[in-house]
């Protein structure tokens, strides 16, 4: 059993990284930006479902989080200075899991108020968590104030983000597949019978927030080191949306749905770039339209595979 | 110090009647249909862009100034009610026996599509509206400035909210709104018409926020079509403080935060304007969630 | 305390003077229950007597105002419904309150939660022990469903089930997480009069099979006089009769709670 996961992992690896060579070399960089764009917006998508799907609350701030982890290690590789360590993938690599780390502690003290919060004013508090998230970054002069933070290492390339695409899929999966998964799930079904059946329903909370916003930290480490640019603007409220639309186009609750909605806000941009001004008004009638013909989003609860499951075995 | 003291009181009281006017839009529509009606701050957007172009399109016509101005704010808010039932109508309906998050998703949706479709109509440069009436100052002199545009904004404020608080209290409507706000099945059951009350309280939420939008127009004469964005949210935070649902809470809600924030952006700094908001927000739903004036519910088991 | 004396107490689970009320309403006043370990106890009375708010008392969802819960002399007063569940205390819901979109087998497994042997990391490294203890659940959660009925249903989503089914399910959550005493809520409101009838002699089996104490709420005293050996009348949320089946049907207190004054 271990062998052959050792042996799984290593294959991945190692198609990750022949695909990075791969595409560095036949691929337009255009194009080949918009797919790592691609797997940041699957790792939002996929660490915001987790939040707002499966555990039933409803987070606005998932960039507050983001900018977390983007600001924590675009500070560990850029403004400090520690050692040219940190300007090598590695280094980079943990500068961006610390910046998940710290955006995991933000999450906890979001994740807080989701203990007597519920619904609409949950979500209006995270949505105020992410603006002060915001505000901090524009007045701390050191990590550049309203100007941004500049020469970030490019460090974050097609290998990188997908690994950390496969990371948080498998991460989440088993999670959710656990015991742990279905005391979260559980509290989305039914609060009090899930707290009659010795379910601690605030422990679940904050276990889901706290995940949640180590993904969204790890995103914005990737994000970061992808523009080498970023600035508080890069964190606004309407980055806390399309992580929103993202989870609500796939399905709330179904991973691979977020994987699709990630992939499709994250594509729809540059496909309706014909359109360019028009794209912003497009995408909320989608969402409305959606939310009035389809309101589960595309998968619902459901995973891809069992869909596919149910239509063989039927 | 006390000059500086009362000038900070001039201001959040004229900031504060802003917030109080959007702020009631919010929470007799929470009170009603228990959502946030995210779009009403982009209603508020586009009632000073109404009126913006009414002003424009008017002022060569009318020449008194009072007449103008009345003229301009009854087209604001006529124009704000139009979009608001529309609104309803397209958007909200329908999903009346959906469950709340896709009507918090729907709403959020028809504000960003307002916002953007804003920015294509109008354009995303920041355009200056119109002086309806030139300012003069009634209070001149050692640094205390009060002007007749700060009177006029709470003058109009206060009879408005007085108007509602009348409709609300004696006309039949305002009864029944308060009925369906109390549960909406059971006034339903009592053979109250709870569509025609809904899009009543669309009706008033709407017009106060056209309303405001002219106030806010002629105190800060820059509007933008993402100018509802934070109005919105600090009007949201008002209606949270003094208790959601509670139109009494809304108004003192507003007023309140008008003064914290003209304090912390004489005592602290101006970048915190937008933090001090939020700062009341969760303090007061982690101490207070029922906010000043509001009573809690418990989900019955 | 001599060891010997506490296995004697056993699971003796004891209530007394609870009291709430609710802005002014005395809800629930005084109430008293003593329960003997495996001893199927009814609780009735007319609509709004109070049963269900006692339940909510002693599970947690609400904190009296005074009086004692003290099981297996642990007292139970101001502790979590979460917490309480872990004492041993299990309930179903009146209102049926099933996690409707897990399935069937999910909804029994959420209740073994609390008795979780491996952390977080043993999930994401999937090791020995995890599957170890996942596979344990399932077994024991399968089991559980054959007796009462459900495990050919076992991956149908919780919500699709009949209404009586769904029943069954609550009470097989709720057994579970193992419970000492066992709280279920009219388990056959809406069931018709067989289905009643055949749910009754579950119950009195699961008593037997799973050694727990019931208490059992059901408005309906001719199902309960068959099944119960101790029933407990509440009217107005007082104690308005305690006593056998026998006691109770010619109790003319409790005639009169049911008829009204003639």
């Amino acid at each position: 059993m271990k062998i052959f996961q050792v042996a799984i992992l290593l294959g991945v690896v190692a198609l990750l990284w022949g695909l990075n060579f791969f595409f560095e070399e036949n691929i337009n960089p255009y194009i080949l930006r918009v797919i790592i764009n691609c797997g940041i917006g699957m790792i939002l998508a996929m660490s915001l479902n987790l939040v707002n799907g499966c555990a039933g609350q409803f987070s606005l701030g998932h960039a507050g989080f983001m900018g977390v982890g983007a600001y924590m290690s675009a500070t560990i590789t850029t403004v400090l200075n520690l050692s040219p360590f940190f300007q090598t993938d590695l280094g980079v690599g943990c500068a961006i899991v610390t910046g998940g780390i710290a955006a995991a502690i933000a999450g906890y003290l979001v994740g807080l108020p989701s203990l007597r919060l519920k619904g609409d004013y949950l979500a209006i508090v995270t949505l105020g968590f992410g603006e002060i998230i915001r505000i901090c970054f524009l007045n701390i002069e050191s990590v550049g104030g309203a100007r941004g933070l500049s020469g970030i290492p490019p460090k974050s390339n097609f290998f990188w983000v997908y690994l950390w695409v496969v990371i948080t899929f498998v991460a989440l999966l088993r999670l959710l597949r656990s015991s742990y998964g279905r005391a979260i799930l559980s509290v989305r079904e039914n609060e009090i019978a899930a707290e009659s059946m010795g379910i601690d329903i605030s422990r679940y909370k904050i276990v889901a927030f706290v995940v949640s916003s180590f993904f969204a930290g790890i995103a914005g480490g990737l994000f970061a080191h992808l523009q080498s640019f970023i600035d508080p603007n890069s964190f606004v409220f309407n980055k806390s949306i399309e992580a929103v639309i993202m989870v609500v186009i796939g399905g709330m609750g179904s991973l691979s749905g977020a994987i699709f909605g990630g992939i499709i806000v994250s594509l729809l941009p540059e496909l309706l770039r014909v359109f360019e001004q028009y794209r912003m008004v497009i995408f909320p009638l989608i969402l409305i339209i959606l939310m009035l013909v389809r309101p589960m989003g595309l998968l619902g609860h459901k995973e891809i595979w069992e869909i596919f499951r149910k239509k063989a075995s039927s | 110090m006390l000059q500086a003291f009362l000038q900070n009181i001039i201001n959040g009281l004229a900031q504060g009647s802003v917030y109080a006017l959007v702020a009631l839009g919010y929470t007799m529509v929470y009170g009603v249909l228990q959502f946030i009606n995210f779009a009403h701050s982009d209603i508020f957007m586009l009632g000073a862009f109404a009126g913006f172009y009414l002003a424009k399109w008017l002022s060569p016509a009318v020449s008194n100034p009072i007449f103008l101005l009345v003229s301009v704010i009854l087209g604001s808010m006529a124009f704000c009610v139009a979009v608001g039932l529309t609104v309803e109508r397209i958007a909200y309906r329908p999903l009346r026996s959906a469950p709340r998050l896709n009507v918090l998703i729907t709403a959020i949706g028809v504000s960003l599509f307002l916002e953007n479709l804003g920015q294509i109509v109008f354009g995303a440069d920041p355009q200056v509206f119109p002086s309806l009436i030139a300012t003069q100052s009634l209070l001149g002199g050692e640094g205390l400035v009060l002007n007749n545009i700060q009177v006029i904004v709470v003058i109009v404020s206060l009879v408005l909210m007085v108007l509602l608080h009348w409709i609300v209290r004696h006309t039949k409507l305002g009864i029944a709104m308060r009925a369906v706000s109390f549960d909406i099945e059971v006034a339903n059951l009592m053979g109250i018409p709870t569509d025609t009350i809904i899009i009543f309280t669309f009706t008033i939420g709407s017009s106060l926020a056209g309303a405001a939008a002219i106030l806010y127009g002629l105190s800060y004469p820059k509007i933008e079509p993402l100018l509802g964005v934070m109005i919105g949210l600090k009007a949201f935070v008002a209606a949270v403080f003094g208790g959601i649902g509670n139109i009494m809470g809304a108004a003192v809600g507003g007023i309140v935060l008008g003064l914290a924030e003209a304090f912390t952006v004489y005592y602290i700094s101006s970048t915190f304007r937008d933090a001090i908001a939020f700062g009341i927000l969760i303090f007061i739903l982690l101490f207070r969630p029922a906010g000043l004036f509001g009573t809690f519910r418990r989900e019955k088991v | 305390m001599s060891q010997e004396q506490v296995q004697v107490l056993g699971d003796d689970f004891k209530i007394d003077s609870l009291s709430i009320s609710f802005g002014g309403l005395k809800a629930v006043n005084s109430f008293n229950l003593h329960i003997k370990p495996m001893e199927l106890q009814g609780l009735i009375g007319p609509n709004g007597a109070g049963k269900t708010t006692v339940f909510n008392l002693i599970t947690g969802v609400y904190v009296p105002d005074s009086g004692t819960m003290v099981l297996n002399g642990n007292s139970l007063i101001g502790l979590n419904p979460h917490q309480i569940s872990k004492a041993g205390i299990a309930r179903t819901f009146q209102n049926i309150r099933l996690f409707g979109d897990l399935t069937v087998i999910e909804n029994v497994m959420v209740s073994y939660h609390m008795r979780i042997g491996y952390g977080y990391l043993d999930l994401f490294l999937r090791t020995p022990r995890y599957y170890q203890i996942e596979n344990q659940f399932r077994e024991n959660a399968t089991e559980l469903l054959k007796v009462m009925g459900l495990e050919q249903k076992r991956n149908d989503k919780a919500k699709s089930l009949a209404y009586g089914d769904q029943r069954r399910l609550e009470i097989a959550r709720a057994l579970a997480t193992e419970p000492k005493v066992l709280l279920l809520d009219e388990p056959a409101a809406g069931l018709n009069t067989q289905e009643k009838a055949a749910l009754m002699g579950t119950i009195a089996e699961i008593r037997n099979k799973f050694k727990t104490t019931i208490l059992l709420i059901e408005h309906d005293m001719k199902l309960v006089m068959g099944i119960c050996e101790k029933i407990t009348v509440l009217d107005h949320g007082e104690v308005i009769a305690v006593g056998t089946p026998r006691d109770i049907q010619d109790n003319p207190k409790v005639i009169e709670a049911y008829l009204g004054v003639g």
